[in-house]
């Protein structure tokens, strides 16, 4: 009993300590991409993980600045018709020309 | 399911968060500590304030580890007296609970922060073994303090990472886990090993001792 408690606890051990390293290596890749956009991100979130300020980021998507505070995605998504993706380009394309200088 | 409850915190804000926290701590599958990211990821962005989010994590968590451990500790007299019918189990039950009591601060304090997906279990074998509420106490609010600002902040300083971050996080508590059980279950069976040896070389010891005897 206790053998077998003590080699699947060992299992486990390995199990988890390669699941930890294969994800710190993800992480650190991941950390030099913006994160993709989905349903529950908000404009301000978007805004700081992509480093584009948040009434760009509105203009772009043909909404109101007077938008109800954390309204989400996929709420936008009803009012401007645009699906996430279409929003995931934009914002992405506005991030590469700021983050290359442009206006 | 995670993905469903993100969605609802920008809508019911604290409360949600808060909720979500209370009922993990009684051991219902939800995720608790991944709400608290998402609100520390909400604040890092603007869309939320920081201390209600600590407060709601904070809160939950105490309100939680204090309602499993009165339920355990209401449901134990019943449980416990039909289990001491037998004096086998009675010897053990009274070894668990002096377990307890003597260790008992130290194993909360421990589920509330490195061990924290024993938590709440922790809260109901407290509640259940006898552990005073007051040692429970002192142990579970220290440990709700640290975990509501551990989550709060790796949500505010990787706010735009958060899945990855927390599948790390979740990956890393199942390692300290498996890593303790791993030790416990190795001393468990150095103990066996060594009774064994005792049993085995009593006999001989035994002899020698009546031969002198003689």
């Amino acid at each position: 009993m206790a053998v077998a408690g003590f080699l699947l606890a060992l299992v486990l051990v390995l199990y988890f300590a390669g699941s930890v390293m294969r994800e710190m290596r993800g992480f650190h890749d991941a950390q030099h991409e913006g994160r993709p956009l989905e349903g529950w991100m908000t404009p301000r979130y978007v805004s700081m993980s992509y480093r584009v300020p948040p009434e760009e980021i509105l203009a772009l998507w043909q909404i109101s600045p007077d938008i109800r505070r954390r309204m989400t995605l996929s709420e936008i998504s009803k009012l401007n018709g645009m699906t996430i993706d279409q929003m995931q380009r934009l914002v992405t394309e506005r991030a590469r020309v700021l983050r290359a200088g442009g206006q | 399911m995670t993905e469903t409850f993100m969605a609802l915190v920008p809508q019911f804000g604290v409360y949600l968060v808060g909720m979500i926290v209370f009922l993990s701590a009684l051991a219902i599958p939800l995720p608790g500590s991944m709400l608290v990211m998402v609100g520390g990821g909400f604040v890092a962005s603007g869309d939320m304030e920081l201390v209600p989010v600590l407060a709601a994590a904070f809160l939950g968590v105490v309100l939680g580890d204090q309602t499993a451990y009165t339920l355990a500790r209401q449901g134990r007299t019943a449980v416990l007296e039909r289990m001491r019918r037998s004096d086998k189990r009675a010897r053990q039950i009274d070894r668990a609970e002096a377990l307890i009591r003597r260790r008992g601060m130290l194993a909360v304090f421990l589920s509330r922060t490195v061990l924290s997906p024993a938590g709440p279990y922790v809260s109901y074998v407290s509640g259940a073994g006898g552990f005073g509420r007051l040692g429970f106490s002192m142990a579970a609010i220290p440990g709700a303090v640290i975990w509501s600002a551990f989550y709060v902040g790796i949500g505010y300083r990787f706010a735009d990472h958060l899945s990855e971050i927390a599948s790390l996080i979740g990956n890393a508590l199942g390692l300290i886990t498996a890593a303790t059980i791993l030790v416990l279950m190795g001393l468990w069976l150095i103990r066996g090993l060594r009774d064994t040896a005792a049993t085995e070389i009593r006999p001989e010891g035994a002899a020698a001792t009546e031969g002198k005897h003689d």
